[in-house]
C-alpha cells in the first residue's frame, strides 16, 4: 500500500555537551501526515534541519525511497523534492512576491499563471508585484505555502506553521494539509500543540530530550497518553487566592502607537486598569498590538497619543530609566538580546539596572562582595542550573535565562512587572517554577501585566483578561466570565464583544 | 577576558604561533628581496631597540604614546564604539598644544607651562573626538567614517598651519615645520611620564572595571537592545568615550610636541599612532592593564623598524605590512579558538 | 575678494573632475556590489594602494599602461582573497578584518617600491593612460574639451552604470545578491550559497578597487607614497551614501568628483590659495552629507556580520 519514503535511521547531534539528537529513527510514509510531537527544545526542530540539510549529524543516515542519500545543503534537499516551512519564514521582505518566486534556485522559468491559480485555491490574493514586507504573518505563512506547492514537492516539512495564525487560518490551513496528504505527498508537521497533531496526523512521533519515546497510528493513541509520553513529571501547582484590591496601579488611555510599517499597530479606544495585587492578561495572536504595547509601557516605544498613568503619576514622556526607578518591570519576549547582555556574566545581569544604585556601591566604585553575596543567593533561590556566577549568560539553556531575567525583575521590588510570554519554549519543570513565582508576586503586593499565547496559561494566572485584535481592546473577561470559546472567538475578531467600563 | 590559567596559556600560544607565522611571512619577503637572513633582520631589530641608549629613548617614547592611546580605544571598544579617529585627536592635541606653547609658554615658570600644555593638548584631543560621538549619539552616523573623514582633514589643517601659507611655519626650516618649542619646556624626565602613564593606566582600569560608565560600557558593547532596556543613556556614553579617549589622545599629542620632536611637523600625517593603537589595544583583549604589554612589544618593533631603515635601507613601512599580517594571523586564531581547544584536549 | 575667469575654471573642473570621478565610481560601485551581499570592505585604501603600485609596475615591465590595468586587477584579487578569506571564511568581525587587510595593503604597496625603486624613484615615470578624444564630438568648443577627451576608462566607467543596475535589480543573480545580503538564513533555506555569493561579490569589488588604484598611477604614470590620499575611503563613503544603488553611486562619485577638483583647477589656471583647504572638501562633504543622510539609510540588514548556517 503505502510505501516508506522518508527514512531517519540512527541520527545523533550534539550541540557542545548537549545531545539535541539521541539515537532517533523515525519512518514516514506517501500519503500521511506524520507528527513530530515533543515539548520546546526536544529536538523536534533540529531532526527537521538535519532532513533539510540546515544541520549535519553526528551519526546515522537518510534514506529517501529505500535509498540512502547525503543531504549537506538545502539545495540537495530541494533537488530530492524535499521543501520546507520554517518558523522563522524563509522570505525576503523587501523583495516581491514573484521575486521571492525567483529566488528558489530551482526555478527556471516562473509561470505567473499558475501563481494565480494555486493561490485561489488556498484562498489567498496574491498581488505579484507587492513587497512581502507589507504582508501580514497570516498571509506570509500561506504565501510559503502556496511556493511549496508550486514548485511541486513530494516530500513536505512543516515546522510549527500554526504560531502565528488565527484559529480560523489555523483550520484552514490543516484542511490544506490534509489535502495534499490525500495527493499522495509525504508531509511532517512538527508541533507542540497536542489537539492540533492529534487532529491532522495519521502517524505521530513523540520526542522527549532528543530521544523518540513513543511511535505510532494517531487514531491508537490517547491524549493523555501523548501527554505521558511528551513530559516527565508534573510539579506542585499554586492556587492564586483571590484578593480584591482598588488601588490603581496602572491606568492607559487613547493610547496610539506607530508600527514599523507606518501603520497604528496600537490604537486603544477603551482604557486598559490594572489593581494592586492583580495579575492582568492579555490575550491575542501574536503580532496585533501587544508588542508594542508592553514596549510602550516600559518606554522602549514612541508614543504618538494617548496616556500613562502609573501610581499616579504621568509617565508618559518618561524615559526608560526613570520607569524602572518608579517601580516597573520587565519579563521581555527577547530573552538573550534585550533581557539579558549575552556576554556578561550571570552576575553582571543580575544587577544590570542596578549600576547607579548606591547599596551595591563602595566610595562610587562597584563593591564586587555585595555584588556576590546578592548573586549567590539568587542562584540558589531560583535553582539557576550553573557552575558559578561568573559564567556568561549566552551558554546557559533557555530555562536559566528566563530564570535570570526573573530573580533579576522580581528581586528590584517592582510595583508592576510586565511579563511577556513568560514561559514560552520552556520544558514542564521551568514553566511551572516560573508561574509559581509570578502568583507568589502577586500574592506579596505585586500587579502583573502578562501576555501569553497559551491559553490555558492565561486563564490559570489571570485575575482579569483583555482581548487584543488589531491594536484594539475588544473584549474584557473577568474571571467569573471566563469562556474559553467566546474568548477565541474575540481573539480572532469575530463577534466583538462590547467592552465593559 | 576573564583571567584563567587555561586561557592564559591558549593566549600565550595563539600569540606565539602568529608572531612566528608574521615572522615567517615577512622575513621570505626580505630574504627573497633583500638578501637579508630573517633572524639576523629579527635580532637587529631587537636589539636596536633595546639595547642601544637611543633605541631605548624612542622605544620608550613609543610606549608612552601608544599606552595612552591604547587607553582610550580599550574602553571605546568594549562599547563597540569604533574609534578609528587616533590620529586626528593626536594631532589636535599637538595643535593645542603648540598655541598653548606660543600664547603663555613665556609667562609662567616652565613647570606650570608645561602642566598647563598638557592640559590644553587634552583639552584639544578631546574636543576633537567628541565630535564623532555627539553625531552617532544624535544623528546615528558610523563612527568609522567620522572619525576617519575627521582624520583626514585633521591632517591637512595641520599640514597648512606649518605650510609657506600658514602662520606658524618657521621661515628658516626647509622642511615643513612650526618654530621649535623652547628648551625649557622640554620633558624628557623619564619619571615624570611613566608616572603620567602609570596614572593613566590606573584610572581608566578603575573606570572600566568599577564604576558605572564602565558597567554601562560593558552592556552597551554587548547588546544594544538590553541596553536601552536597562534604561542607558547610549548616547551620552558615547560621548563620554569620545570624550576620553580623545583626551588620552590628545595627551599623547602634547607628549609628541613636549618630548619627542619639540616641534609640529607635516610628517605628523604619517605617525599612525591611532591606527597602531587599534591593534595593540586588540592584542590586549580590549583590557587596560595588558595594554602596556602590547604597547611594548609594538614600540620595540616600531623604533627597531626606523634603525633597520636607517641602517640596512629597508623602509619603516615594513613594519606596518609586518603588524598587519600578525594582527591577521591573530585575530584568524582568536576566531579559530574554540577548534583548537578541541585539538589541544586531544593533545 | 580675487576674480577667477570663469570659463577656463569650468572646463577644468569638469574635466578634472570627469576624470576623478572614474576613480570614484569604480571602486565606488564594487564596493556597493559587496555591501549590498552584506560584506562591508574597509580595506579599498590598501586595495587601491597595491593596485597603483601593481598597475605602475606592469606598465614599466610591458611598456603598455593598459597592461599596467592587468597589474590592478591582479592586486584586487589577492587582496581581495585575502579579505574574503579571513572575514567570510573564517568568519572574523568585518571592521577588524577591513582594517587589517589595509594596513598590509598601505605597508606592502609603499614597501615593495621603495625597495624595488628607492626613494627618490618616483622620478622614474612608466607609460600612462592615453586619452581618446572622440571623433566630431570632441571638436565641439568648449563641451568637446570638458566631456570627450579622455581615457577609455573614463567612458567605460560610466557606461557599465546602467549594466550594473539592470544586473542588480533586473536578473536572478541581483535577486541572489539582495537576499544575501538582507537574509542570509532566508536565502540559505531556499538552496542559495550564501558564502560563494559573498565571494563573488568581494572579489568583483576589490577588482575593482584594484583597477580604479592602478588608474591613479598610471593617469600621471608616476608612483608616490600615500598617493592613494584617503580616496579609497571616500569611495566607501560613497557606497553609503549610495543607498546600495548603482544610479545613486554614479550621482555620488560625480559629486565628490568635482569637488575634488576645485583644488586642481584652481591651481591649473595659476591661483595660489592655501591648497590644504581645498583637499579637506571632500573629506567634509562626505561627513556633512552622512550626517544628512544617516537617520534614513537604508542598509542590509545582515550588513556587517559573518553568516554561519548552525548558529541560533
Amino acid at each position: 500500500m503505502n510505501e516508506v519514503t522518508v527514512g531517519l535511521y540512527n541520527i545523533g547531534k550534539s550541540f557542545a555537551d548537549v545531545k539535541a539528537l539521541d539515537n532517533v529513527t523515525v519512518e514516514a510514509y506517501s500519503g500521511e501526515v506524520h507528527s513530530i510531537l515533543g515539548e520546546n527544545g526536544a529536538g523536534k526542530s533540529t531532526l527537521m534541519n538535519v532532513l533539510y540539510g540546515l544541520i549535519l549529524p553526528d551519526s546515522g543516515h537518510v534514506e529517501i525511497n529505500g535509498k540512502k542519500v547525503s543531504i549537506k545543503s538545502p539545495n540537495d534537499a530541494l533537488n530530492l523534492g524535499i521543501g520546507m516551512v520554517h518558523q522563522h519564514f524563509s522570505l525576503i521582505p523587501t523583495l516581491n512576491v514573484l521575486e521571492n518566486f525567483k529566488l528558489i534556485s530551482l526555478a527556471k522559468n516562473i509561470d505567473k499563471e499558475e501563481i494565480l491559480n494555486l493561490s485561489k485555491n488556498l484562498n489567498l490574493n496574491l498581488d505579484l508585484a507587492a513587497k512581502v514586507s507589507s504582508l501580514s504573518a497570516g498571509e506570509r505563512q500561506r504565501l510559503e505555502v502556496l511556493r511549496l506547492l508550486y514548485f511541486n514537492f513530494n516530500i513536505l516539512i512543516f515546522d510549527e506553521p500554526t504560531s502565528v495564525l488565527t484559529p480560523i487560518e489555523t483550520d484552514n490551513l490543516l484542511k490544506a494539509i490534509r489535502k495534499m496528504a490525500a495527493e499522495g505527498k509525504t508531509i511532517f508537521f512538527i508541533s507542540h500543540k497536542l489537539n492540533e497533531v492529534k487532529a491532522v496526523s495519521d502517524r505521530i512521533t513523540v520526542l522527549r530530550r532528543g530521544k523518540v519515546t513513543l511511535n505510532g497510528v494517531a487514531k491508537e493513541i490517547s491524549i493523555d497518553e501523548l501527554i505521558k509520553y511528551m513530559i516527565e513529571k508534573l510539579p506542585k501547582v499554586e492556587i492564586k487566592p483571590d484578593i480584591k484590591n482598588t488601588e490603581e496601579v496602572l491606568n492607559i488611555s487613547d493610547l496610539k502607537i506607530k508600527g514599523s510599517r507606518g501603520h497604528l499597530a496600537v490604537n486603544l479606544k477603551s482604557k486598559i486598569n490594572i489593581y494592586k495585587n492583580e495579575i492582568v492578561g492579555i490575550a491575542g495572536v501574536a503580532g496585533n498590538g501587544q508588542r508594542d504595547l508592553f514596549d510602550a509601557i516600559m518606554g522602549l516605544r514612541k508614543i504618538e497619543e494617548g496616556k500613562i498613568i502609573f501610581k499616579g503619576k504621568d509617565i508618559t514622556h518618561s524615559s526608560t530609566y526613570k520607569r524602572i526607578e518608579l517601580g516597573i518591570g520587565y519579563i521581555p519576549e527577547d530573552r538573550i538580546l534585550t533581557g539579558l547582555a549575552p556576554d556578561l556574566s550571570i552576575k553582571e545581569n543580575l544587577v544590570l539596572k542596578l549600576y547607579d544604585k548606591q547599596r551595591y556601591h563602595k566610595w562610587h566604585l562597584i563593591d564586587n562582595n555585595k555584588i556576590n553575596a546578592v548573586a549567590d543567593a539568587l542562584l540558589r533561590e531560583y535553582d539557576i542550573r550553573a557552575a558559578n556566577v561568573e559564567v556568561p549568560v549566552k551558554n546557559l539553556s533557555g530555562g536559566n535565562l528566563q530564570k535570570v531575567i526573573l530573580a533579576r525583575e522580581i528581586s528590584m521590588n517592582p510595583d508592576l512587572l510586565l511579563a511577556y510570554e513568560p514561559t514560552k519554549g520552556l520544558d514542564i519543570g521551568a514553566t511551572y517554577f516560573i508561574r509559581n513565582k509570578l502568583i507568589d508576586f502577586a500574592n506579596k503586593g505585586g500587579s502583573i501585566l502578562l501576555f501569553s499565547e497559551d491559553l490555558e496559561e492565561l486563564l490559570f494566572l489571570s485575575d482579569r483578561l483583555y482581548v487584543i485584535y488589531n491594536g484594539n481592546i475588544v473584549a474584557e473577561f473577568s474571571r467569573e466570565q471566563f469562556d474559553e470559546y467566546k474568548i477565541g472567538k474575540a481573539m480572532g475578531g469575530i463577534n466583538y464583544v462590547e467592552v465593559r467600563d | 577576558m576573564k583571567i584563567t590559567k587555561e586561557n592564559i596559556i591558549l593566549n600565550f600560544i595563539v600569540y606565539i604561533t602568529a608572531f612566528l607565522l608574521a615572522i615567517g611571512l615577512g622575513a621570505v619577503l626580505i630574504w627573497a628581496i633583500l638578501r637579508i637572513h630573517p633572524f639576523s633582520a629579527l635580532s637587529l631589530i631587537v636589539s636596536s631597540a633595546l639595547l642601544t641608549s637611543f633605541g631605548r629613548t624612542a622605544t620608550f617614547y613609543y610606549l608612552v604614546e601608544l599606552t595612552l592611546i591604547s587607553l582610550g580605544l580599550a574602553i571605546s571598544y568594549r562599547a563597540k564604539y569604533w574609534n578609528i579617529g587616533g590620529d586626528g585627536q593626536l594631532i589636535f592635541g599637538a595643535i593645542f598644544s603648540m598655541q598653548a606653547i606660543f600664547s603663555i609658554g613665556h609667562l609662567f615658570s616652565p613647570w606650570l607651562a608645561i602642566v598647563a600644555t598638557l592640559l590644553m593638548g587634552m583639552l584639544g584631543g578631546a574636543l576633537y573626538g567628541v565630535i564623532p560621538a555627539i553625531i552617532k549619539a544624535k544623528l546615528n552616523v558610523n563612527e568609522v567614517l567620522s572619525t576617519l573623514m575627521l582624520n583626514f582633514i585633521a591632517i591637512y589643517f595641520m599640514t597648512w598651519l606649518v605650510d609657506i601659507t600658514g602662520p606658524w611655519k618657521d621661515p628658516q626650516a626647509a622642511e615643513l615645520e612650526s618654530y621649535p618649542i623652547p628648551y625649557s619646556l622640554y620633558l624628557e624626565n623619564p619619571v615624570i611620564l611613566t608616572l603620567i602613564m602609570v596614572f593613566a593606566i590606573a584610572i581608566i582600569y578603575i573606570l572600566a572595571e568599577k564604576t558605572s560608565l564602565g558597567f554601562k560600557i560593558k552592556v552597551i558593547g554587548s547588546s544594544h537592545s538590553a541596553a536601552e532596556y536597562a534604561g542607558i543613556d547610549r548616547g551620552k556614553v558615547y560621548i563620554y568615550i569620545g570624550l576620553i579617549s580623545g583626551a588620552l589622545a590628545g595627551l599623547a599629542g602634547s607628549i609628541e610636541i613636549l618630548s619627542v620632536s619639540h616641534i609640529l611637523s607635516s610628517s605628523f600625517d604619517s605617525l599612525y599612532m591611532g591606527y597602531l593603537g587599534i591593534f595593540t589595544t586588540w592584542l590586549a583583549s580590549l583590557n587596560p592593564l595588558f595594554v602596556i604589554l602590547s604597547s611594548l612589544l609594538m614600540s620595540t618593533l616600531l623604533s627597531g623598524g626606523y634603525f633597520m631603515e636607517a641602517i640596512a635601507g629597508v623602509s619603516v613601512l615594513f613594519i606596518y605590512y609586518f603588524e598587519g599580517i600578525m594582527f591577521i594571523s591573530i585575530i584568524i586564531f582568536e576566531a579559530t579558538k574554540s577548534k583548537i581547544k578541541k585539538v589541544l584536549k586531544f593533545g | 575678494m580675487v576674480s577667477i575667469p570663469l570659463t577656463p575654471f569650468f572646463i577644468a573642473v569638469i574635466s578634472v573632475g570627469i576624470s576623478y570621478t572614474t576613480i570614484y565610481l569604480i571602486a565606488g560601485l564594487g564596493e556597493i556590489f559587496s555591501e549590498k551581499a552584506g560584506v562591508m570592505n574597509l580595506s579599498l585604501e590598501g586595495i587601491m594602494g597595491m593596485g597603483a603600485f601593481l598597475g605602475y609596475a606592469f606598465s614599466l615591465i610591458s611598456g603598455n599602461a593598459y597592461f599596467g590595468l592587468v597589474g590592478g586587477l591582479v592586486a584586487g584579487l589577492m587582496m581581495g582573497l585575502l579579505f574574503a578569506f579571513i572575514s567570510i571564511t573564517i568568519g572574523v568581525n568585518q571592521v577588524l578584518a577591513g582594517l587589517s587587510v589595509w594596513l598590509v595593503g598601505m605597508g606592502l604597496s609603499d614597501f615593495l617600491f621603495t625597495i624595488s625603486f628607492g626613494r627618490a624613484s618616483h622620478l622614474i615615470t612608466v607609460p600612462k593612460l592615453p586619452t581618446v578624444p572622440i571623433p566630431y564630438l570632441s571638436g565641439i568648443p568648449i563641451v568637446g574639451q570638458m566631456l570627450f577627451d579622455h581615457t577609455l576608462l573614463d567612458y567605460v566607467a560610466y557606461l557599465i552604470v546602467p549594466l550594473l543596475w539592470y544586473i542588480m535589480f533586473r536578473t536572478k543573480f541581483g535577486l541572489k545578491i539582495i537576499s544575501v545580503g538582507e537574509n542570509p538564513r532566508a536565502a540559505d533555506s531556499v538552496g542559495i550559497n550564501v558564502n560563494r555569493t559573498r565571494y563573488i561579490m568581494v572579489l568583483f569589488g576589490s577588482s575593482m578597487a584594484g583597477i580604479s588604484g592602478s588608474i591613479i598611477s598610471l593617469t600621471t604614470g608616476l608612483y608616490q607614497v600615500g598617493m592613494i590620499a584617503g580616496r579609497g575611503w571616500i569611495a566607501i563613503g560613497i557606497a553609503a551614501f549610495s543607498g546600495l544603488n548603482p544610479a545613486y553611486g554614479l550621482l555620488a562619485s560625480l559629486i565628490f568628483g568635482v569637488i575634488s577638483a576645485f583644488g586642481p583647477s584652481l591651481m591649473i589656471i595659476g591661483y595660489r590659495i592655501p591648497y590644504e583647504f581645498l583637499d579637506m572638501t571632500p573629506f567634509i562633504a562626505l561627513l556633512v552629507v552622512v550626517m544628512m543622510i544617516s537617520k534614513r539609510m537604508l542598509m542590509p540588514s545582515a550588513h556587517g556580520k559573518p553568516y554561519k548556517r548552525e548558529e541560533k
